[in-house]
């Protein structure tokens, strides 16, 4: 399963959300509230063992499924990298 | 009477006895005993001499167990009438519910309660408040522990048999909202707990949290969406792609204007001016300062007050503990919702227009000594938050319901979690259904 679908299988145990497309933003429509970020950052932590800071907690990275996934792949090149 | 017998075998549970083949057994008025089947009653340990003569007639004069019996009724009866009294404004009351202590039920929406539940305020209030045409409704069986706090604003429902535990907070508006105008209150979203769930002690249960039947929420936990396996499918918080329905009237209503309620409130507002004064004597007071319950002060050091802030009493007081030498300064127009403790051996600065919770904890002593704790301007640190020694929390920054603060707050974030994490104050749901909001600031969140 790529990362894409790991995390997108996680959102919808998580946070019971049926269907939602990629470009979607959680925060406007509601499906992931601040509590539920807190929830999706340690599962990205524990996931692709990374370390999220918490300035890079902002909608840019986290705001929809096609940002969360470049975040994480993004983080995780880096993690290698170094 | 086999029905009035049960009910003082739940008011009087040292009418128990054990006989001499060792069987469960209950006084019945007459003194006859009715047997329990084994292995259906939990054993309180040992019983006394008196209690077991309650089921022998012969050992005593009948007139002792006859007054005993009699005193049993006199005292379920006041024990019906202190409950008839204490749920006096709910819209309706199960036939063998109990309230025992302390039990508020406040606002003019509707609380119905159901049969068989117990609301046990002895050892601190419950809180049942529903705005107006707002209601909660608590189902059979159901037990509140002491320092249970209920408040609705559209819907609460409390299934058969679930428990409270105490000082649980649940609460279906957060009364502000987070972004800039913080005295608008967002719409709100209903609380389901389903049957046989239980709430942990101290736990908070936000807008949109459904509680699935038979989950238990641990202790201090903070729950906002759906949690454990829910059965119904109504009230789900989330539905797909979408803010569940949010129903009822839905927010915090302002008051319409009444001379009467005007000049009354004018004269209140004087008292709790005057209440201050008294509570807050060792204190400087800047103009306005007022208290609209107690509030307990140690003030062995240096406290500053700035003008026009006030602490709303509630089932707590606050508590503000200052050590010789140390300094607590507030500023001007801060609100202190019920027991808030401000704890300071070295220093606590908190900024102007800053709003607390009930049961936020701020504490500048910790394992490694003291270190001063600032929190700027128009900060708003909501219900049962603990902000910890030498944390520096950034002006208009928020502080989220039940988070612990460890670690210095930037400016215009939101802090959540147990050690808290700082993020961007755009990193929120966004308010549903604009519009919704009609009302002026009533109360901070609980």
């Amino acid at each position: 399963m790529n990362p894409r679908e790991r995390i997108r299988r996680f959102i919808v145990d998580t946070f019971f959300v049926e269907s939602f497309s990629d470009e979607e933003s959680f925060l406007r429509s509601g499906i992931i509230d601040s509590l539920g970020m807190l929830d999706l950052v340690a599962f990205l932590e524990s996931e692709f063992g990374i370390k999220i800071y918490d300035e890079e907690l902002v909608p840019q990275n986290l705001d929809s499924l096609a940002n969360v996934a470049a975040f994480a792949e993004r983080k995780r090149l880096s993690v290698t990298a170094a | 009477m086999g029905g009035r017998a049960n009910e003082v075998d739940r008011a009087l549970p040292w009418l128990e006895s054990t006989s001499a083949n060792g069987d469960r057994s209950t006084a019945d008025w007459s003194g006859r005993t009715i047997p329990r089947p084994k292995g259906t009653y939990t054993d309180r340990g040992g019983l006394s001499s008196g209690e077991a003569r309650l089921t022998q007639p012969g050992a005593l004069p009948a007139w002792v167990s006859r007054l005993s019996v009699i005193a049993a009724s006199a005292r379920t009866r006041l024990s019906d009438l202190g409950t008839s009294a204490r749920l006096r404004g709910c819209a309706s009351v199960g036939p063998s519910t109990k309230a025992l202590g302390r039990v508020w039920v406040h606002g003019k929406g509707k609380v119905h309660i159901a049969d068989g539940v117990i609301l046990d305020g002895r050892a601190a209030p419950i809180e049942l408040h529903a705005h107006p045409s707002a209601v909660i409704r608590i189902g059979s069986g159901a037990r509140v522990e002491g320092g249970a706090s209920l408040e609705a604003v559209s819907r609460i429902e409390i299934g058969r048999g679930v428990r409270l535990g105490a000082y649980c907070k649940i609460l279906d508006n957060h009364f502000h909202s987070v972004g800039r105008e913080r005295h608008r209150p967002p719409p709100s979203r209903p609380i389901v707990v389903e049957e046989g769930a239980s709430v942990g002690a101290r736990a908070i249960l936000l807008p949109g949290a459904h509680i699935g039947s038979g989950a238990v929420v641990p202790a201090d936990a903070v729950i906002s969406r759906r949690f454990g396996a829910v059965m119904s499918a109504a009230d789900q918080p989330v539905a797909a792609g979408g803010i569940g329905a949010v129903t009822g009237p839905a927010a915090v209503r302002a008051m319409p204007f009444l001379p009467g309620r005007f000049w009354f409130g004018k004269l209140r507002g004087q008292i709790d001016v005057m209440r201050a004064a008294w509570y807050l004597r060792g204190c400087e007071r800047g103009p306005r300062v007022r208290a609209t319950g107690p509030v307990r002060v140690a003030p062995d050091g240096s406290v500053r007050i700035g003008a026009r802030t006030v602490f709303v009493g509630g089932m707590i007081p606050s508590r503000i503990e200052c050590e010789p030498g140390a300094s607590i300064e507030i500023g001007s127009s801060t609100v202190f919702n019920y027991g808030v403790t401000l704890a300071a051996s070295e220093s606590i600065r908190i900024g102007s227009r800053t709003m607390f919770g009930s049961l936020v904890r701020v504490c500048d002593r910790g394992e490694a000594g003291s270190q001063p704790v600032v929190i700027g301007d128009d900060v708003w640190v909501a219900h049962g938050a603990t902000i910890g020694p030498g944390v520096t929390v950034g002006s208009g920054s928020v502080i989220a319901a039940g988070s612990v603060v460890t670690s210095d707050v930037p400016p215009e974030s939101l802090a959540i979690g147990n050690p808290a994490r700082s993020m961007s104050l755009s990193l929120r749901a966004n308010d549903p259904a604009p519009g919704a909001s009609q009302g002026g600031l009533q109360e901070v969140p609980g």
